[in-house]
């Protein structure tokens, strides 16, 4: 049960800044993903907790105590490497045992703690096997033990279901958050898979250039980001560039910035600023009569994915928009339709500058 | 290494460093100094005059001919004879490639004074190949094959070509096969494949190998020796018999030191050569 | 393709398969012929005329003892050239040494060096010390031993360092996050994983001892010689059976060793650059 304060994390490569002055705090026996593009400085502050990548300057605290500069031996801590880097010459309880026997642990209570925990990931009929013996998802999971039987204060995780194909990763990431849950532990992990963070987080951080955006748990950011980035990022949505008319009580009124075109928002900006409008296509119904706010559009693209029919709708008030198609109403391209949203459903926020 | 200290890790280096010195820059320091300096009942005078002994000596000039032609020979022959075996074994299917690979193998691991006595029975004046030569009427009288010239340069090249095979195999595995099945798809004939596609990629990795060969075979001792007859006066036995014979070591210090500069403005070659290619592909590749 | 171009191919790669079939014959039949001539029982003819193996039987006590002194020589250099190189290749590889490049080259610098210029600067450098100490070293078998670690450990180093040098996973990380501290890391991780690169090492390192002669042959005493400068010194002179039974037994040797590498590790990873 430990919890993880950082305070001004900066990390500087030459010139280039990596992470920029980075405040966070985890408290214990959570897990917080670290969400955010390559070059965001995801990995290297989970480095930096781990004691790989000494900082430029800043605090690492474990438990109030500073572990800034101290080296990873003696840190505590368990991380599950992005391609695992199991010890290829030794056997998989070799392999888990290996912390166990740096802590001078005794052989038998080596043996029984490491036995329990490939227990708990399913994979102690395995203990006498090579790692190249061994599937991806199946290295994975050792790797997790070899990380947990040492009882670490914080679990760090980088991008451990890169190396997985896509239907593994569904379920390792049921099981990973299943023994975490199990265990306790407080748990980092980087992710760049917004879905992957979604579905294991008790709260997300979302990086960009070195420095946080935004934080908090998943169905919050999802329903009310509170940065265009953070909509685009998390799940799929379409954003209209609009000027802000006036407002007030959480709802504005907007003004599409091409079509001069007039509606609701949800948001608490002020007229006069250039924004973003955040429509997931979830938000946007589609149908065959028009209503008294809705848009005339037509369907140029359908795009079947399963579980979920995507629509690709040209409108000229609101441009190109992505909806989801209602079950049971197929509509095909070329189809014309009415497009209409609850003013609930769009989320207004600062326009991005990039 | 990362997490680890690297203060530790450097210490390591230090018995070999300290091997290294004592061993092996100190013997040579010595030498080199030798080369300049003369030794008389009461000092030890600098002095260029083992340089001069070395370049005015017509023996010494002629044997440094001997081993630059000796190695050009060998380096082109054994180039030519080492691709062809690298082609076949990176090539031909898994049979015919192992064979190939293993008789090389086990040429090259016989020792170079097997190896020699072997050629020194085949090109006997009553050996087997002037038998086989007269026998079939394509000489009238047995060839003077052992002996000389030939005989070393033919000595050489047997040594040199399994090297020159293990080295290029790699160069041409890193080709994939389909590229000149490719071609012949599209209607070349096999030879025109090789020349127009295989050859031009590889050569520049073949030529920096084909002056290490020369390099290498300037060095040689044994074979010229084994093979020569006394007749075939390279620089390796000049220096053999500078000091051995004569115990003259400054003299043979110069002549150490002028086969070094020989070597190493070949080596200054393979430098360019691979330096030229590497800014080749930088440049595109053409 | 027109016919005559399709002949003309044709005749092209029969004649490349021709040459190919005579290369191999040229460099295999050397081996046979040594072993074929070492069945003649007194003089030296190709082919035999009298099929014995007498010439095996009366190889001198010198030959056998010289041969067995190169098998210990190869193994105790290849072996301390090991013991030199493996620190010193994971302190070039793994830690940041200033001048690491010229530091590298420098060590594989001895592989530039013709033998022969080894040799004599060893026989001066020893005299130089003999005198100045009272040791004796050329004729001895420690004198021996040492020129030929000098000799060999290039061989050693070059594969030690490509194969730490391989890209592969930074298991140290791995290791130092579970605890491990650095010689820990170095002796649990690091060294068994070089397992192949020592081993392509020693087999280089031990048939460049073995064969040598270039170093050697100014090294050697009355009583102590390794077998192919005794070789040498018997070709040179000589030219019975009993020499030609010597060199089979030599190549025999050498040829079993290739087998058993190739049987174990694989030749070609063995052999190969890395």
């Amino acid at each position: 049960m430990s919890t993880l304060e950082i305070e001004k994390l900066r990390i500087v490569y030459g010139k280039y800044v990596a992470v920029d002055g980075l405040d966070l705090t985890i408290p214990h026996g959570q897990l917080v993903s670290l969400l955010g593009p390559s070059g965001s400085g995801k990995t290297s502050v989970l480095r930096a907790i781990g004691g790989y990548l000494p900082p430029t300057s800043g605090t690492i605290k474990v438990n109030g105590r500073d572990i800034t500069r101290d080296p990873p031996q003696v840190r505590d801590m368990g991380m599950v490497f992005q391609n695992f880097l199991l010890f290829p010459h030794m056997s998989v309880l070799d392999n888990v045992e290996f912390g166990l026997r740096m802590r001078q642990v005794s052989r038998a209570e080596r043996r029984r703690r490491a036995m329990e925990t490939l227990d708990m990931v399913r994979m102690s009929a395995f203990a006498a096997r090579l790692p190249f013996q061994l599937s991806g998802g199946q290295q994975q999971r050792v790797a997790l033990a070899r990380a947990l039987v040492i009882r670490p204060a914080i679990l760090l995780m980088d991008e451990p279901m890169g190396a997985l194909d896509a239907k593994l990763r569904a379920e390792a990431q049921e099981e990973i958050r299943a023994v975490q849950k199990e265990v306790g532990v407080t748990a980092i992990l980087v992710t760049h898979d917004q879905q992957e963070a979604m579905a294991m987080s008790d709260r997300i951080v979302v990086m960009r250039d070195g420095a946080i955006l935004e934080e908090g748990e998943p169905g919050r950011l999802y329903r009310e980001p509170r940065t265009a980035f953070t909509a685009e990022f998390l799940g799929t949505t379409t954003l209209l560039p609009v000027e802000v008319l006036g407002g007030e009580g959480g709802r504005c009124r907007v003004r599409h910035s091409t079509s001069k075109h007039e509606f609701l928002a949800t948001g608490d900006l002020r007229a006069g600023e250039a924004a973003s409008v955040s429509l997931r296509p979830e938000e946007i119904l589609c149908s065959h009569e028009a209503t008294a706010d809705s848009i005339a559009g037509r369907v140029t693209k359908r795009m079947f994915y399963g579980v979920n029919t995507f629509l690709r709708v040209e409108t000229s008030e609101a441009g190109s928009l992505l909806a989801l198609e209602a079950p049971g109403a197929v509509m095909g391209e070329g189809t014309g339709v009415h497009v209409s949203w609850r003013s609930e459903g769009a989320r207004v926020l600062p326009r991005d500058p990039s | 290494m990362i997490g680890q200290d690297d203060k530790v890790l450097r210490v390591g280096l230090l018995p070999l460093g300290f091997f290294f010195c004592l061993l092996f820059v100190f013997p040579l320091g010595m030498f080199l100094w030798t080369s300049f300096t003369v030794k008389t009942d009461t000092s030890t005078v600098l002095t260029l005059q083992h340089y001069v002994d070395v370049l005015t000596s017509d023996s010494a000039r002629a044997a440094l001919v001997t081993t630059l032609l000796l190695s050009v020979v060998t380096g082109v022959v054994s180039l030519l004879l080492g691709y062809l075996l690298a082609y076949q074994v990176a090539r031909r299917g898994p049979v015919l490639s192992k064979l190939i690979f293993m008789a090389a193998i086990a040429s090259l691991f016989t020792s170079t004074i097997a190896r020699a006595l072997g050629w020194r029975v085949l090109l006997a004046y009553q050996g087997p190949i002037n038998g086989v030569l007269v026998g079939l009427g394509i000489v009238s009288e047995p060839l003077q094959l052992i002996n000389n010239f030939t005989a070393v340069a033919i000595g050489m090249i047997h040594i040199q070509t399994p090297i020159v095979m293990l080295a290029l195999i790699p160069v041409i595995e890193a080709l994939p096969k389909d590229l000149e099945r490719a071609a012949i798809g599209l209607g070349s004939s096999r030879w025109r494949a090789f020349v127009s596609i295989h050859l031009p990629i590889t050569w520049r990795n073949a030529v920096p190998i084909g002056l290490l060969t020369v390099m290498a075979t300037a060095s040689y001792f044994t074979t010229p020796v084994l093979l020569g007859g006394g007749r075939v006066d390279v620089m390796a036995i000049q220096i053999q018999q500078a000091s051995q014979v004569l115990f003259d070591f400054g003299y043979a210090a110069a002549l150490s030191v002028v086969l070094v500069a020989v070597i190493g403005v070949i080596a200054f070659l393979v430098f360019l050569s691979t330096n030229w290619r590497r800014g080749a592909a930088a440049r595109g590749g053409s | 393709m027109k016919r005559l171009s399709l002949a003309f191919d044709s005749l092209v790669c029969g004649l490349m398969g021709v040459l190919t079939a005579v290369t191999v014959l040229f460099l295999v039949m050397p081996l046979i012929v040594v072993v074929l001539t070492s069945f003649n029982p007194t003089t030296v003819t190709f082919p035999p005329r009298v099929w014995s193996l007498q010439s095996y039987a009366v190889i001198p006590k010198v030959a056998i003892d010289a041969f067995v002194r190169s098998l210990i020589l190869g193994v105790l250099s290849a072996a301390l050239s090991v013991l030199l190189c493996v620190p010193a290749a994971i302190a070039l590889v793994k830690a940041r040494v200033p001048g690491r490049p010229f530091i590298e080259m420098a060590l594989r610098s001895p592989l530039q060096f013709p033998a022969i210029i080894l040799g004599v600067a060893f026989l001066q450098y020893y005299f130089f010390w003999q005198h100045k100490l009272s040791l004796p070293l050329v004729g001895t078998f420690w004198g021996l031993l040492i020129a030929h670690t000098v000799y060999t450990f290039p061989f050693v180093l070059v594969p030690i360092i490509a194969r730490l040098s391989a890209p592969g996973a930074r298991l140290e990380e791995a290791a130092a996050g579970l605890g491990a501290g650095t010689l820990t890391t170095v002796m649990r991780i690091v060294i068994p994983l070089l397992r192949p690169g020592i081993v392509a090492g020693m087999f280089t390192g031990f048939v460049m001892s073995f064969e040598d002669v270039a170093v050697t042959m100014f090294l050697v005493g009355s009583n102590m010689t390794t077998f192919p400068v005794y070789l040498l010194g018997n070709a040179e002179v000589s030219n019975t059976p009993s020499l030609y039974a010597s060199a089979s037994l030599g190549a025999l040797v050498a040829l079993a060793l290739v087998l058993l590498v190739e049987r174990f590790f694989g030749l070609r990873t063995v052999l190969g650059k890395g």
